[in-house]
């Protein structure tokens, strides 16, 4: 009787525990997410992260902003960068936020599609971007994870070794020709691009301007590789107008402070959202100055006085009849509103009607309505850049393929003037570009430095690229003002690159020790990334 | 009398139609039918295994009295004591037994607590003693009562008269009647549990007596896994058991905050987040480095879901609260934590940190409708806050009072300005001209008294076949901080029923709903309130923020130039955060007794809840200048569904052996959905479809686990225990290869003191205890592959796909293994006077299944990894006792100590650390580090010579560039006091709190530094203004300028080279703004203190007010409890911050970020029984 009943409850009990577990393998994939997506998916994702962040575009551009006289008047823009005081903080946020986001899907890509003749031009697109991605990081911090760095899926290398600068550099070169060379209109589609809406030859042609650019870097470690590569990427074909331009046009969203979105992350920075109003950015002497020396007509784009109405109404103009100069209306790099010696006495200016007093600070200028909007494009190269470092090339003596170094370099400050419809400019003076280009005849003995400083104006919303230029050619001289002695870490010069983050310590110890003994023992700021010769 | 009878009488007869109304809910009407309780619960609480075969009457009687506390009284005229009969039951009640053996006889009996009287239809009143012929000499009635020390009347109280064996019991109203023959006669008064009396009559003829308790138990029964009662000295580990009363007694909103200092080895603390937050429980120490060291929560069998909804991290974010605080404390019996491995291996991997056993209660048998009020409100006000701080020197940078509103507004959380002088005025960020005097208060006035109000009232009632419990609680809260609040209503069902003799089916429903509005928000939050009233100066009250936060559009106006710290009162008045969780838990059981020794046993339990978060951020808040709105709701359950067979058998004389084999399938899901709307439309309308930009997250995470298990318990003459356990899972976390997973326990007992005969001396009880266990785990869902998605928004039209891992994945995960061994000894003296329990263990995981960080350039920012091993050991010391005990006045006391010492015996080949948390801002991370303690404070250090002096350079410290283990940020050392004296019909408690061996690393005490607002930020100062008033007068740029005084920092500098250093006293003057700020930027390590705390937890003071005021009504009990928590703090070694202040209850402990004051609670409560 017992036993009956046992032999009914027993096999019901191994049936139930047996049939529950049929379903376990289906059970634990996400159903919300995908073991196989279309690698097409993931080039906006690589293209857009660059630059959406509200937070770290704030960070990086602490030191390099900084350091190169072009912005200042805000508290981390001074006191880190203009200062040149550490904080690791500020430091790593270049690294925590390409290497486990940008570089791990970008990385991603370019593996799962290596071995797909069929995807070749998502595969070398996703080549071209990874290039670009990395070449942000070793400028930054000189050694770096490269050729392990974002597989840690595919090799299970949890710690990569830190690689040479100059293998890095030679492994682009290889990288940005082999792909240019492989990309084929007649091959797959890309479907999904925000740079250029799956146009193949426009692709070939920024591959082939990122290569110049890479090029031109190792001006000084090593110039006939620099001409070379220089050359050679020329002759592939590079930027040949506006129209070219690799950029990213953002939409108008603020990004919330503590994240990521779709507004332009360095506009919305800039624009001190949370107030505008009390927006401590300031275009500085340094910087207006040159633009006002050079007849430069673009001061107006990229800064305004804004009266603190909530309209924050443009009284650029009202305050300049009475400053007499743009330069008149900034502040001196690396100093805030509140220091010594910057105070300066109110003036009236007329506001519908009203006459209200305008503050100092308010008598400076602020960044542009233009910049400052959240959709701003953001360029990552330009036609105007290509042309003055083909202007360069050519002064150097080497083949552009036609045109001497002052025609390039007019082509350049007229690009560099109308790549401004971008930002929503519809109307050119025409008599100023013309004026502006008459003006700025390359005049023998000053040629390098005329090109520089254009690429220093040029570059003012991309500091990383400036702070580049700047260690690779040494121009135009950015003053470090040591303001701050006592508290002054760079022994009072502008430092050479950033330091790793301390948490590689801990996590990579043998390979990071291994690159800071490369560098002479010392992870210092001062130390000179490889092609940042002497 | 009769009345009551009658009173029940009737409500019985009509019970089946009352069930039916119960969905009516008309139960309030019967508040005025009046009951009477009878102390049957011993009775029902004690069941019986018993498998006798053709015994006589008799040997099963004594069987009976050997296995437990009854006595049975009967004659030997009127019982048939040499009939053979046989009894087998499992699991059953005296009663089931005494039905078989009298079945067909003449005889009948009652129960009278733990005396039972077999009686004779022929002779039905008087029983006497065992074996003794009864023997009446009429001659005289005596009559008499019996209380107990609370005046309630004790039933079933055996009164003899000395010398002879006649004798009688107390009936329901504790009274009893005897014949004596010698008027000068002495009775003796006996009743387990309490203390016998004798009393002389001396020709009285009316005697009454009050009884006090005695504490001498040897077959206490707990509840142990699979809420099995077992006795507590059968088992080999350690468990312990909090009474119904130390739960309530301080009337805490989380039940698991109020067992703090209650239980040996069980740490417990609390977020700052109050009422409406969780509540953190550490057994034995932490022993997880991924994933939870929470233990797991059983509620009747069915284990619910705690987990956090959400917690504040890095970034900030709020204390959602965890499932416990869906418990209503006055709904709960009992709980029980099984602290070791072995005392849980039943419960699978979910247990390895332990398992808090809940019993909610269910009516007794009693006769009639029991209703029970309880009404309590207490205030909560500041214990303890921010107001040690300069008052010297006011608003403003490097000395100088500010000069306009717009110069005020980036310096109001500055307080390095000129020296306060009430003669002097400032604008401050609005425009306002105020006096810059000092402000006493300035900061703590911001917080409000808070009031909770609790109230519950609950209705049973019970006859030998059903049962029911009915109860309804509302719980109402304003907090400290303005505008924040919360209500939480529940509800329990309970009720079972016997169908036929062999079935009995229970079910329990409970549903609460909880409703928070604006949540007070933590750590990083841009809206922690606390954050962002520390720093403001000492002149600046901060009251003046309540006017002109908004300019007349109503945008918000800047205050002190930083985004992420928002005016208070912009937060409270115009964001808001709302959230509402409902939850319904309950369970379904149906037992069958299939022979005498064999049951068994289904069981099917739920634990559901929703929860839904709108949080509103209107148009100009920082951060969110279009304004923002999130609505997030989760949806959570998990079903178990149990089956058990039980089996038990006595074997022989000596031998009893039982048995389970059962199986378990565990369902858990949980989704959550959110929607983020970015720019407000229409300005003002809040609702989420009032949005331009939607962001969407969507997340399902799915779980089963199938299980089967078994033990076999074995007994020895009622002195020595043996278990042994098995249990195999399959989880569906774990690939095919490794899913399925077995572990065992063994542990046994031995009641020496049984064994060699000691109860009649100093030692009335004795024991030792061993046992061994391992335990498999598994993991989360989807940790085996590699997972694509798409990003919560689109961009320009485009989905925007990349990997959604930010973990590398590993296919081949193993399960995890903690061994644990423990061994302990359970000593009483004097008659339970004196109760010692020790023990020790000793508990080591392995193979933890981590995501460990790794080097962010691989890609990834953590790898999936078997590895790592932790152990806990640790003493465990609980010592109860009764140091005074009188008639009227007893003083008890218990001592709960345990001291836990935790290592990372070791992380991975790649790793000696991994990161529990980090503090934005902070410089300081809490690590796992091989060779340390379970979550170390590590941070750079200053640079200091070999002698450890700091090195300075041009006046400034310099700091290592390596990280350091700077603290530990989990306390090793727990002293729990609590001593009780009860007088007549007052009681008093009193438990203090000790806690020792952890530290904290303080953002407010950092704040307090770099702000200007600490006392030591005057050090220099005077002397640093003088110097640059004299620069200034001098027209000298401040890089030409040898200052002539500051703040000079102790330590040395180098005059030497770096290769040769040579060290003087650092001399340099600098300013004490920059000297702090230097150390914020660099090193965690001044702000890390000492958090060791001795507290004033609980007081309570009960009064229960004398039946006699109230004899004539339906009410059977009134008592008083004034009560009050966290009253005094006696110890600490931090200023303005109480040190149980952690901002979340995750695995990093030891960090204070930006806290609110901590809360002191005074309240009164009444109870009232009808």
């Amino acid at each position: 009787m017992i036993m009956k009943k046992i032999n009914y409850i027993l096999p019901l009990f191994m049936l139930l525990i047996t049939f529950g577990c049929s379903d376990f393998d289906e059970l634990n994939m996400d159903p919300t997410k995908s073991t196989d997506m279309d690698p097409n998916l993931q080039i906006p994702t690589i293209q857009m992260r660059q630059t959406e962040n509200h937070q770290e575009w704030h960070r990086y551009l602490s030191y390099p902003t900084g350091f190169m006289n072009q912005w200042t008047g805000n508290w981390s823009t001074v006191e880190y960068g203009g200062h040149a005081k550490k904080y690791d903080n500020f430091m790593e946020q270049m690294w925590v936020s390409y290497y486990p986001i940008i570089i791990r899907d970008v990385v991603d890509v370019v593996q799962r599609t290596k071995d797909q003749p069929e995807l070749v031009n998502v595969h070398s697109i996703a080549r071209i971007l990874r290039v670009q991605c990395f070449l942000k990081l070793t400028d930054f911090y000189g050694d770096v994870p490269y050729f392990d760095a974002g597989m840690g899926y595919y090799n299970g290398v949890f710690k990569p070794k830190y690689d040479k600068q100059e293998d890095i550099y030679n492994d682009f070169f290889k990288e940005l020709e082999e792909a240019c060379t492989a990309l084929d209109p007649d091959a797959d589609l890309i479907t999904h691009d925000l740079y250029y809406n799956g146009n193949i030859e426009k692709w070939k042609k920024f591959g082939n301007s990122l290569r110049l650019r890479i090029a031109m870097r190792l001006i000084k470690a090593d110039p006939a590789k620099a001409r070379q590569q220089a050359e050679a990427a020329i002759a592939a074909g590079v930027f040949e107008s506006n129209d070219d331009i690799c950029f990213i046009k953002h939409e108008n969203f603020q990004n919330p402070s503590e994240g990521v979105g779709k507004g332009n992350g360095l506009a919305i920075r800039l624009s001190n959202p949370e107030d505008p109003t009390q927006n401590a950015f300031r275009l500085t002497t340094e910087l207006v100055k040159a633009m006002e020396d050079s007849k430069d007509p673009r001061i107006l784009y990229y800064g305004g006085c804004y009266y603190t109405d909530a309209n924050r109404t443009d009284i650029t103009a009202q305050v300049k009849e009475q400053l007499l100069l743009y330069q008149e209306m900034s502040l001196p790099a690396q100093s805030f509103s509140w220091d010594e010696g910057i105070w300066r006495a109110p003036i009236d200016v007329v506001i519908n009607g009203a006459t209200v007093a305008v503050e100092h600070n308010y008598q400076r200028l602020q960044p542009s309505k233009l910049i400052t909007a959240f959709d701003a494009p953001y360029l990552h190269m330009s036609y105007a850049e290509v042309k003055f470092l083909m202007a360069e090339a050519a002064f150097r003596g080497w083949n552009t393929g036609g045109g001497d170094a002052n025609t390039h370099f007019q082509e350049g400050l007229e690009a560099a003037v109308r790549q401004w419809s971008l930002f929503g400019v519809s109307e050119f003076d025409e008599q100023a570009i013309s004026d502006f280009k008459a003006f700025n005849t390359l005049t023998a003995g000053k040629e390098l430095l005329q090109i520089n400083t254009q690429l220093w104006v040029l570059h003012f919303m991309d500091p990383m690229e400036t702070w580049a230029n700047w260690r690779r050619s040494g121009m135009p001289a950015v003053t470090f003002y040591n303001r701050y002695p006592a508290e002054n870490q760079s022994n009072g010069q502008t430092p050479r690159r950033l330091q790793y983050p301390t948490e590689e310590q801990l996590k990579n110890k043998a390979n990071y020790d291994e690159a800071i003994t490369r560098m002479g023992g010392t992870d210092d700021w001062l130390t000179r990334v490889w092609w940042d010769k002497e | 009398m009769k009345k009551k009878r009658n009173g029940w009488c009737c409500l019985f007869s009509t019970r089946s139609k009352l069930l039916l109304k119960m969905k009516l809910l008309t139960f309030v009407l019967f508040v005025s039918v009046v009951s009477v309780t009878a102390n049957n619960g011993y009775s029902q609480k004690t069941k019986f295994n018993m498998s006798m075969e053709n015994k006589t009457v008799q040997q099963i009687f004594e069987e009976i009295e050997r296995k437990s506390e009854f006595i049975l009284f009967y004659s030997k005229e009127s019982v048939d004591l040499d009939r053979k009969v046989s009894v087998f039951v499992t699991d059953e009640t005296v009663n089931s037994i005494l039905d078989q053996v009298l079945d067909g006889t003449s005889n009948y009996y009652k129960i009278y607590g733990r005396q039972i009287a077999i009686l004779s239809k022929e002779n039905p009143e008087i029983p006497s003693l065992p074996g003794k012929s009864v023997a009446v000499t009429e001659q005289k009635k005596v009559t008499g009562s019996v209380k107990d020390v609370k005046g309630l009347p004790l039933p079933g109280v055996t009164v003899i008269i000395k010398g002879s064996s006649v004798g009688s019991t107390t009936d329901f109203d504790g009274r009893f009647s005897i014949q004596v023959s010698d008027p000068k006669a002495t009775l003796v008064i006996s009743y387990i549990g309490m203390k016998p009396l004798e009393f002389q009559l001396d020709g009285k003829d009316q005697v009454d007596v009050v009884m006090e308790e005695d504490n001498f138990s040897l077959n206490e029964v707990v509840v142990t896994a699979l809420g099995i009662k077992r006795q507590l000295k059968a088992l080999g580990y350690a468990v312990s058991e909090v009474s119904q009363e130390e739960i309530t007694a301080g009337r805490e909103s989380n039940v698991m905050s109020a067992l703090s200092g209650k239980v040996a080895g069980v740490d417990i603390s609390t977020t700052s987040a109050g009422p409406s937050g969780s509540t953190r429980v550490i057994i034995r120490g932490n022993s997880q480095l991924s994933g939870s060291n929470l233990p797991l929560y059983v509620i009747d069998g069915v284990p619910m879901d705690n987990t956090q909804l959400g917690s504040a991290g890095k970034w900030g974010g709020y204390d959602f609260g965890d499932g416990l605080s869906a418990l209503n404390s006055a709904d709960i019996e009992s709980i029980s934590v099984l602290k070791g491995a072995s005392a849980s291996a039943l419960y699978g991997s979910r247990a390895s940190n332990g398992v808090v056993l809940i019993t909610t209660k269910t009516a007794k048998k009693e006769k009639g409708l029991g209703v029970e009020l309880s009404l309590n409100i207490n205030a909560v006000t500041l214990s303890s806050g921010f107001n040690d701080y300069q008052r010297v020197y006011g608003q403003g940078r490097n000395g100088q009072l500010t000069l306009d509103a717009a110069d005020a507004r980036s310096s109001t959380q500055s307080a390095w300005g000129a020296k306060l002088d009430p003669n002097l005025t400032m604008p401050i960020y609005n425009g306002e001209i105020k006096p810059f005097g000092n402000v006493n208060d300035n900061i703590l006035s911001f917080f409000r008294t808070g009031i909770t109000a609790t109230n519950s009232i609950a209705f049973s009632g019970g006859n030998e076949t059903s049962d029911f419990r009915l109860s309804i609680s509302d719980l109402r809260n304003t907090d400290i901080v303005p505008e924040s609040d919360m209500a939480r209503t529940s509800f329990m069902f309970k009720g079972g029923s016997k169908l036929g003799e062999k079935i009995r089916v229970e079910a329990r429903a409970n549903y609460m709903r909880e409703k928070v509005n604006n949540r007070p928000a933590l750590s990083d939050s841009p809206n922690n309130i606390g954050n962002a009233l520390i720093g403001i100066a000492p002149n600046f009250d901060q009251k003046w923020l309540s006017t002109g936060y908004k300019d007349e559009f109503g945008r918000y106006n800047q205050w002190n130039g930083n985004e992420y710290r928002l005016n208070p009162y912009w937060i409270i008045n115009e964001m808001t955060n709302t959230s509402v969780k409902d939850r319904v838990m309950g369970h379904v059981q149906f037992n069958y007794d299939v022979t005498s020794f064999l049951s068994f046993q289904l069981k099917a339990g739920t634990d559901f809840y929703t929860f839904r978060l709108t949080e509103f951020t209107p148009i100009s808040t920082p951060g969110a200048a279009n304004g923002t709105m999130a609505e997030r709701s989760v949806k959570v359950f998990e079903n178990n569904y149990e089956g058990l067979i039980r089996f038990h058998k006595q074997v022989g004389e000596s031998w009893d052996l039982s048995a389970f084999v059962g199986g378990n399938l565990m369902h858990y899901q949980s989704e959550t959905f959110s929607n983020t709307g970015t720019g407000q439309v229409i300005p003002g309308l809040e609702a989420i479809t009032n949005y331009n930009d939607f962001t969407l997250e969507n997340s399902l995470y799915r779980k089963k686990v199938n299980s089967v298990y078994g033990s076999v318990n074995l007994g020895y003459k009622d002195f020595a225990f043996v278990d042994f356990t098995l249990r195999n899972d399959i989880s569906s976390t774990l690939s095919k290869e490794n899913r399925s997973y077995m572990y065992p326990s063994v542990s046994g007992s031995l009641v020496f003191s049984q064994l060699l005969k000691l109860e009649k001396g100093a030692l009335s009880f004795g024991k030792i205890r061993a046992s061994w266990a391992n335990v498999g785990g598994d993991t989360e869902p989807y940790r085996l592959n590699l997972n694509y998605g798409l990003r919560s928004f689109t961009f320009q039209g485009n989905a925007l796909g990349e990997i959604s891992s930010t973990t590398i994945p590993l296919y081949n995960l193993k399960p995890t293994s903690t061994y644990s061994y423990e061994i302990g000894m359970d000593l009483r003296f004097f008659k339970d006077r004196l109760a010692i329990d020790l023990g020790y263990y000793n508990q080591s995981t392995k193979d933890q299944i981590i995501s460990l960080p790794i080097s962010r350039t691989s890609g990834f920012e953590y790898a999936m990894v078997n590895a790592g091993e932790i152990v806990n050991k640790g003493v465990e010391l609980s010592l109860t006792g009764i140091p005074v005990q009188t008639r009227n006045f007893e003083w008890s006391s218990t001592i709960n100590l345990s001291k836990n010492d935790n290592e990372v015996v070791k992380l991975h080949p790649d790793a000696v650390n991994y990161e529990l948390a980090s503090a934005r801002w902070a410089n300081a991370s809490i690590y796992a580090t091989e060779g340390e303690p379970y979550g170390v404070i590590v941070g750079k250090k200053f640079s200091r010579t070999a002698d450890g002096s700091v090195i300075f350079d041009r006046g400034l410290p310099t700091y290592d560039s390596d990280l350091s283990v700077l603290g530990n940020g989990n306390y090793d050392f727990i002293i729990g006091a609590g001593n009780r004296f009860t007088y007549k019909r007052f009681s008093l408690n009193v438990l203090f709190d000790m806690k020792w061996g952890a530290d904290l690393y303080s953002m407010t005490a950092m704040q307090s530094h770099s702000n200007g607002t600490s006392k030591n930020t005057l050090e220099g100062r005077k002397e640093w203004y003088e110097s640059e008033e004299l620069r200034r007068s001098q027209n000298i740029a401040v890089a030409d300028w040898t200052p002539t005084g500051g703040k000079i920092g102790n330590g040395v500098k180098n005059i030497g080279t770096s290769e040769n250093p040579e060290y003087v006293t650092n001399d340099v003057p600098v300013n004490p703004q920059s000297y702090w700020a230097s150390i914020y930027e660099n090193t965690p390590e001044p702000y890390i203190y000492d958090a060791s705390y001795v507290k004033l937890r609980e007081l309570t003071f009960s009064y229960s007010l004398p039946a006699r005021l109230f004899a004539k009504s339906t009410i059977e009990e009134i008592s008083v409890t004034a009560y009050g928590r966290n009253l005094w703090i006696l110890h600490s070694n931090m200023k303005n911050v109480d040190p149980e202040s952690n901002y979340n209850n995750g695995n990093g402990q030891g960090f204070e970020y930006g806290s609110l004051p901590s809360r002191r609670t005074y309240g009164l409560g009444i109870n009232i029984k009808f």
